[in-house]
């Protein structure tokens, strides 16, 4: 007996009803003004926060290094050692989070604005774009400015909920910014990751590491000189610009407030 | 008990969810690709609408979710060669 047919339709209609149920749920976030996403980004970004701080504690514990070490002592002695290791393991990790706050304090003195934890991984978005824990509450806006701690600007607020923000990086895949490298001008194209592309005049006397900045963001440095591509027989120069700073690494960024 | 077909698209599916958040995008779409092409499977359009809620911005297109749809509704003749086989 061939049972094929009808249960083929059954899972046809199924498919159909969960596209439904999908683009209802997408309509329903955007009617709401983000009132699902947000949500998630609560809840995505509490998972992140959670894994970081697993996934730290366990790397600076020196667990996996001392175990060997452990195994050799008496039970006693084993306690004491992995308290003793707990608890330089959380010096550490404060010591390092008061490292980055101090670097952004002189950030305050160029422009108003608040400190915010980068809250959900960088790759993990094909649009380049990250969340930070920094929202309406503390005064964050659509469109302010994102900067490193060296004071490069790397996004711009898109979204914002209560307590928390989207931000779109600068280099995001589809940004172009006009872009200025020693006065002259290029038009970057972002390619994601923190990195971007351009073009500059055949000659142009560009080196790598020469800070790239934004006038149609007063100036600002966004970037670096990655590589520099081109010859004197070839009709222009192509650049990569690169993002100073590891954004994998970067714990907190510094939001500017909107004049 | 499930059949280990069953349990392998739960395992898939719970993978591309957590993909979502924590890991790289392409490795989300290695798991929506995976899905379609082996299930007729409505979680792969809740993946990439999670994708598009987490990642892009408010008024943009949601191409992960168009992109999870066409790929759940274009693979479909390849899983009847599948299911028909």
């Amino acid at each position: 007996m061939n049972s094929y047919r009808p249960n083929d339709k059954r899972g046809r209609r199924r498919l159909l009803v969960a596209t439904v149920v999908v683009a209802a749920l997408f309509l329903a976030d955007l009617l709401t003004g983000g009132a699902i996403r947000a949500a998630l980004n609560t809840v995505g970004s509490a998972m992140w926060s959670a894994t970081r701080s697993l996934s730290a504690g366990v790397t600076q514990s020196g667990i996996f290094s001392t175990k060997a070490s452990l195994a050799r002592q008496n039970a006693a002695l084993q306690a004491q050692i992995a308290q003793l290791q707990n608890k330089a393991a959380a010096y550490t990790a404060v010591e390092t989070e008061n490292q980055q706050l101090r670097s952004l304090v002189h950030l305050a003195a160029v422009a108003s604005g608040t400190t915010a934890p980068v809250i959900s991984s960088f790759a993990a978005s094909p649009y380049g774009t990250f969340l930070i824990g920094a929202g309406s509450s503390d005064g964050v806006q659509k469109g302010t400015l994102v900067a490193t701690p060296d004071g490069f600007l790397i996004g711009r607020v898109a979204d914002v909920s209560a307590r928390s923000a989207l931000v779109v990086g600068i280099f995001a895949p589809g940004q172009r910014i006009d872009a200025l490298v020693d006065a002259i001008p290029v038009i970057l194209s972002g390619r994601g990751g923190g990195t971007a592309s351009g073009e500059a005049p055949r000659g142009a006397t560009i080196s790598v590491g020469d800070i790239v900045t934004a006038p149609s963001l007063g100036q600002r440095p966004i970037g670096v000189v990655g590589s520099v591509q081109g010859n004197a027989a070839s009709a222009s120069t192509k650049l990569m610009v690169r993002t100073p700073v590891n954004l994998e690494s970067l714990q907190f960024v510094y939001v500017e407030t909107a004049h | 008990m499930w059949k280990p077909r069953t349990s392998l698209r739960i395992c898939l599916a719970a993978f591309g969810f957590i993909s979502a958040v924590f890991l790289p995008w392409w490795v989300t779409v290695i798991a929506i690709i995976l899905l379609a092409l082996f299930w007729r499977a409505g979680e792969v359009m809740l993946i990439g609408l999670l994708m598009d809620l987490l990642w892009s911005p408010l008024h943009s297109m949601p191409w992960f979710t168009i992109g999870a749809i066409v790929a759940v509704w274009l693979l479909e003749p390849l899983r009847k060669e599948f299911l028909a086989g």
